[in-house]
């Protein structure tokens, strides 16, 4: 699966959507638009996020699932809403 | 394997690391009446004796105190929710391998030789420094192996970590060690 990228390579600022495209009738709709929050996230934040809503919202379940310890889930929940509110 | 060992709070379970920390306590407070151990401050212990209550009262003070001031600088360093819990329970499990430096106590050599230190008997000190050597050599390991795990901790308990983290530990761990000290010399 293609990585869709949000750096620019050139100056390193944050990359802005500017044409969509429907591949079903070749629309193309042209504008200036931001990333949305959660597009911003690494891939590794936008699956935890993914995770934590398949799991309800269950810090606990999430930590089981991942094998991983209670605070450090919590933890890497905090850092992800620290990157979101910049 | 070589990460859960170098870091195994990222991964314990809580209700796993009182457990093991709670049964690591009991049985070194029975292994320290039995060798007539006692301890006086956050790291050093030494051959008072005492009844068997006083052992635990005093191991348990130890790991409370430790933990509500790790909780506090965790509180004042951390941009994450800090329970006390995590931190008491992480900071009994790190304590294990402090715990088992201790175990060389029951090397009937090693409690002579100790014993002599105690009583600054030079002359039969220098008789053993073989023995000497071991004691050091160990402690010097598990003590190591102790404070990484202790910081480690800290740092998965209250979201602290790098220089930051590292600093407010160390501030937290003098803290306590001096604490430990008076309050444990009021305990007869």
């Amino acid at each position: 699966m293609k990585k869709l990228p949000k750096i620019c390579p050139s100056c390193g600022g944050v990359l802005r959507v500017q044409t969509m495209f429907c591949a079903g009738c070749e629309t193309r709709i042209d504008g200036d638009y931001p990333l949305p929050p959660l597009m911003q996230l690494s891939e590794e934040d936008q699956e935890f996020v993914c995770d934590f809503v398949k799991c309800s919202g269950s810090l606990k379940e999430m930590a089981q699932k991942m094998g991983l310890s209670y605070p450090t889930v919590r933890n890497r929940l905090d850092d992800i809403i620290g990157v979101l509110n910049k | 394997m070589m990460k859960k060992v170098l870091n195994p709070f990222r991964y314990l379970p809580l209700r796993q690391a009182i457990c093991w920390g709670v049964v690591g306590l009991i049985l070194i407070t029975v292994f320290m009446w039995q060798c007539g151990l006692r301890a006086t401050s956050l790291t050093q212990i030494d051959f008072g004796g005492g009844a068997l209550w006083n052992v635990l009262v005093r191991q348990l003070i130890i790991w409370i105190m430790f933990s509500l001031v790790l909780f506090v600088g965790g509180v004042l360093g951390s941009k994450s929710k800090v329970r006390f819990g995590d931190v008491a329970a992480f900071n009994l499990f790190a304590r294990l391998p402090f715990s088992l430096s201790l175990l060389i106590f029951a090397i009937p050599s090693v409690k002579t030789v100790m014993g002599y230190a105690t009583d600054m008997n030079m002359s039969a000190m220098m008789e053993h420094m073989t023995t000497l050597l071991f004691i050091s050599i160990a402690t010097m390991v598990f003590c190591i192996w102790y404070f990484f795990w202790t910081y480690k901790a800290f740092a998965e308990a209250t979201n602290v970590k790098n220089s930051r983290g590292v600093a407010i530990f160390f501030v937290c761990f003098m803290l306590s060690y001096v604490a430990s000290i008076s309050i444990l010399k009021m305990i007869v």
